[in-house]
């Protein structure tokens, strides 16, 4: 679900963020007027807290386990402007301590999780509950809190996964380098939509919903007044607001993609608008194209060249190499010596 | 001790609640300017209710909070530049020093009060320089503070507060899980800060910390004077 | 040292026999790894707590990797990537061999994975294209991980002033970061003490999963309770205006070295 560096083209990644600024600014905003200064500190707190919680190993039938992100369960222990803060904030630490998503595609991966995941989580959560016709209090009232929650985390996480395989699928089609190879994700929307969903609809999605059940769970029963949006009247107010206030923004997205096209290199839009989308459509076999001059097999020629643009003296590129290759056994040798003089590895452990 | 006849904090017949647990039943007390306070009690007595109550964190549900002549209630407090006066005047040291720090290094942490009373960049500098100064802390002020030690971590806390130049300067529990050599120190400091002429109060649960130092001692009992 | 204020007084019969429990196999999975995956985050933590090591300014240190990354995602040409590569890994391997190791185990770890994903298009496009993002994946990781080793967090944190990010949510950044350290400690000590009690069959797996995440959400509202209080002590009011940056000689060497490298792209990217 995160996207890494290099997947997504500059492009998009700027044009991802940009789009995420709005929604930050509206988080930022709604969360400082529907909730007073306090919540400066239930923010960084709620940060840390989905950082730690996307740590977690979730445990699975039969032994295995998986990650969750928690979009849902943030939306619905602190309202969705407060979830989409705290996940962005865990999103860009998780890159930068982890390198788990790329720091350029940290908007891309803002949008998918922090954005539509709360947002779209919290708004079935909240119209489930409106539907149970859910009362503040009592057991049977659990059930269906659960339940909406549930069903809300499942289609969170699986819409974040779409919005992810859709910005993949789009790379192969609007970049490509001079000879006509995608520089960025190589798969069109073809496969990154199967390979994406098939995961996400069941073992991520399993996941999900037991990290977001689990710990609803928890809370409710030990402290209920902690879970944001516990009244339905308050929750149904918002929602309509929501909905009204996301399908603009996700409008103006897609006319933000359009012209993204354009910004391609050669004829790509023009391409991928006649005979390539044919090709992958009419014939299932056919995966993508194959760009002329590449039809015969590849050779190494065929990468090296390009990569080396003429009237560059080459003198450039072998010294370059001749660093790569240096400085690579200076890390190896090292990497060695060190394994080999084993000592005080272990003083770091767990001194924080 | 020049000024023990100015009457500071006046509380009388004092009851609080959390939602349905009582934490303070009827406390009546007096605190005289520059008076050094023991509030002695187990864990769950209402210490920490009392100071959260003293730094007007929470209000009393019936009863009188006075500092220096003003009542502190939800109505006073509204007034941000009276809640301003009171946060500057009384310094709070809390027990856990890991949620009172939220900087991104010791000097910022000892800035941010001075910063946030509007003082000049000068001024603020200046202040920061010599709290860390007195505390010791220069090795460590570039340092975030989630590594320092506890001790560290206490004493950082302390500087926080003492940046603002507080008139009365309230510790919780200041010697929970401090070494030995943090807490000789903060003993000392205790009894520099009473020779300054300035209130202090402590909670805590240990009686030696008040011998020889404390003016009176109040003990508390579930919410209750003893 | 044997009390015998023991409630009843005696000790049960079962407590005097020698224990016979055999354990029997079970998969705890999810225990052992989330457990390393904390051990990662504190030592990630713990090597930053020497000290700055870094010779140059933190911002433009940012602004060069950023500035790196972009170019590198956008290049198409071998020649700028065999520069950068070697820029790169020319500075990985001057590093301090700790700072080396954990800017590869990241590194190739996510390369790794991207070599695994991206092969089949190899078959798609019978091009080598997949080694190049794999590279390009390699080179941008490398650099992100190496500027996050070497640079101390509030230090970094600050830097991002320089993008106009505003002093709150730097603020609220660092308020973060303190607390996933406390959290994750919690949440490290919960899961140990889980593994160590954890000797045969649990069940119940879900449940001391949601004990425990629970737990830890509780114990973050009553941190976050406190800090507000502290806060307000500390007479914050939403605003906060930090210490300008100030910017040395020393922020020059990345600046420069941008320079080099957006010449270099300009001629050959």
């Amino acid at each position: 679900m995160h996207i890494p560096e290099n997947y997504l083209s500059p492009a998009t990644c700027a044009v991802m963020t940009a789009a995420m600024v709005p929604v930050w600014v509206r988080a930022v905003k709604n969360v400082k007027t529907e909730l007073p200064k306090e919540k400066i500190s239930m923010i960084g707190v709620g940060a840390a807290f989905s950082f730690v919680g996307m740590m977690f190993n979730v445990p699975m039938p039969g032994g295995t386990t998986g990650h969750a992100v928690g979009g849902t369960l943030l939306a619905a222990l602190l309202g969705p402007d407060a979830a989409c803060i705290a996940v962005s904030m865990a999103l860009l630490l998780q890159a930068l301590i982890f390198g788990d998503g790329g720091i350029l595609a940290f908007g891309a991966n803002a949008f998918n999780m922090a954005f539509a995941m709360p947002y779209i989580g919290f708004a079935i959560y909240s119209l489930l509950l409106k539907l149970f016709k859910a009362a503040p209090a009592g057991k049977e009232q659990m059930t269906k809190k659960l339940v909406s929650a549930g069903v809300g985390s499942y289609v969170g996480i699986n819409a974040a996964a779409f919005l992810a395989a859709i910005e993949f699928g789009i790379q192969p089609y609007l970049f490509k380098d001079a000879a006509g190879r995608p520089m960025y994700c190589p798969y069109g929307l073809n496969v990154s939509i199967p390979s994406m969903m098939i995961g996400h609809l069941t073992i991520f999605g399993l996941a999900e919903i037991i990290f977001t059940v689990a710990i609803l769970a928890y809370v409710l029963k030990t402290s209920p007044n902690l879970v944001h949006g516990a009244l339905p009247t308050h929750a149904e107010g918002e929602k309509k607001k929501r909905f009204a206030s996301m399908l603009p923004l996700l409008l103006a997205i897609l006319i933000a993609f359009v012209p993204l096209g354009l910004l391609a290199e050669g004829t790509a839009w023009g391409e991928w608008g006649s005979d390539e989308i044919a090709e992958v459509v009419s014939d299932g076999e056919t995966l993508g194209y194959v760009p002329s001059g590449m039809e015969s097999g590849f050779s190494l020629e065929a990468i090296i060249p390009d990569y080396a643009i003429e009237g560059v003296p080459d003198i450039v590129g072998y010294i370059a190499s001749a660093i790569i290759g240096v400085a690579v056994l200076v890390i190896i040798f090292r990497l060695i010596g060190s394994v080999s003089g084993k000592k005080k590895v272990h003083e770091i452990e767990h001194s924080v | 001790m020049k000024n023990a006849q100015n009457l500071q904090i006046e509380l009388s017949d004092v009851y609080f609640r959390y939602e349905d647990t009582p934490a303070l039943n009827g406390i009546s007390l007096q605190i005289f300017e520059g008076e050094t306070v023991g509030l002695k009690g187990d864990n769950g007595s209402g210490k920490s209710t009392l100071l959260r109550l003293l730094n007007g964190l929470v209000y009393p549900d019936s009863g009188k909070y006075m500092l220096d002549g003003k009542e502190i209630n939800s109505d006073s407090m509204r007034d941000t530049l009276f809640a301003r006066a009171l946060h500057t005047k009384i310094g709070y040291v809390f027990q856990n020093s890991d949620t009172q720090l939220f900087c991104g290094s010791v000097r910022e942490e000892v800035e941010f009060g001075p910063r946030q009373m509007g003082l000049s960049d000068e001024e603020v500098e200046k202040r920061a320089g010599d709290v860390i100064r007195m505390l010791d802390l220069e090795k460590i002020e570039n340092r975030p503070p989630y590594h320092l030690s506890g001790g560290e971590k206490k004493k950082t806390a302390l500087a926080a507060v003492l940046s603002m130049n507080p008139d009365i300067l309230m510790l919780d529990e200041p010697m929970n899980g401090l070494d030995k050599k943090t807490v000789e120190w903060l003993t000392g400091f205790m009894s520099l800060w009473k020779e300054a002429g300035k209130t202090l109060i402590v909670a805590t649960h240990d009686e030696n910390l008040l011998y020889g130092i404390a003016d009176k001692v109040i003990e508390l009992h579930e919410g209750k004077i003893i | 040292m044997v009390r015998n204020d023991l409630g009843s007084g005696s000790i049960p019969d079962w407590m005097m026999k020698k224990n016979e429990y055999v354990p029997t196999k079970d998969r705890e999975g999810f225990l052992t790894k989330s457990l390393l995956g904390f051990l990662r985050l504190f030592r990630h933590f713990s090597m930053r707590g020497r000290g700055d090591i870094s010779v140059a300014g933190a911002g433009t240190e940012l602004v060069l990797t950023l500035g790196m990354i972009i170019m590198i995602a956008m290049t198409d040409s071998g020649v700028f990537l065999a520069c950068a590569g070697a820029g790169i890994l020319g500075v990985l391997s001057f590093s301090r061999i700790d700072i080396m190791k954990r800017a590869l185990s990241t590194s190739l770890g996510v390369t790794a994975f991207t070599f695994v994903i991206m092969l089949p298009a190899f078959f798609l496009y019978k091009s080598l294209g997949f080694l190049v993002l794999s590279f390009k994946v390699f080179l941008s990781v490398t650099a992100l991980s190496l500027l996050t080793s070497v640079i101390p967090w509030n230090r970094i944190t600050a830097a991002l002033r320089l993008f106009k990010m505003p002093n709150i949510l730097i603020f609220v950044l660092d308020m973060t970061i303190h607390y996933i350290l406390l959290l994750g400690n919690v949440a490290y000590d919960m899961l140990a003490a889980l593994k160590l009690r954890s000797i045969g069959k649990n069940k119940d797996k879900v449940n001391s999963f949601s004990g425990i995440l629970g737990t830890l959400f509780m114990k973050s509202v009553a941190m976050s309770k406190e800090t507000e209080d502290a806060l307000t002590c500390r007479l914050f009011e939403g605003r906060y205006d930090a210490a300008k940056t100030d910017f040395g000689i020393k922020d020059c060497i990345p600046l420069f070295t941008l320079i080099i490298f957006i010449i270099l792209y300009i001629f050959v990217g």
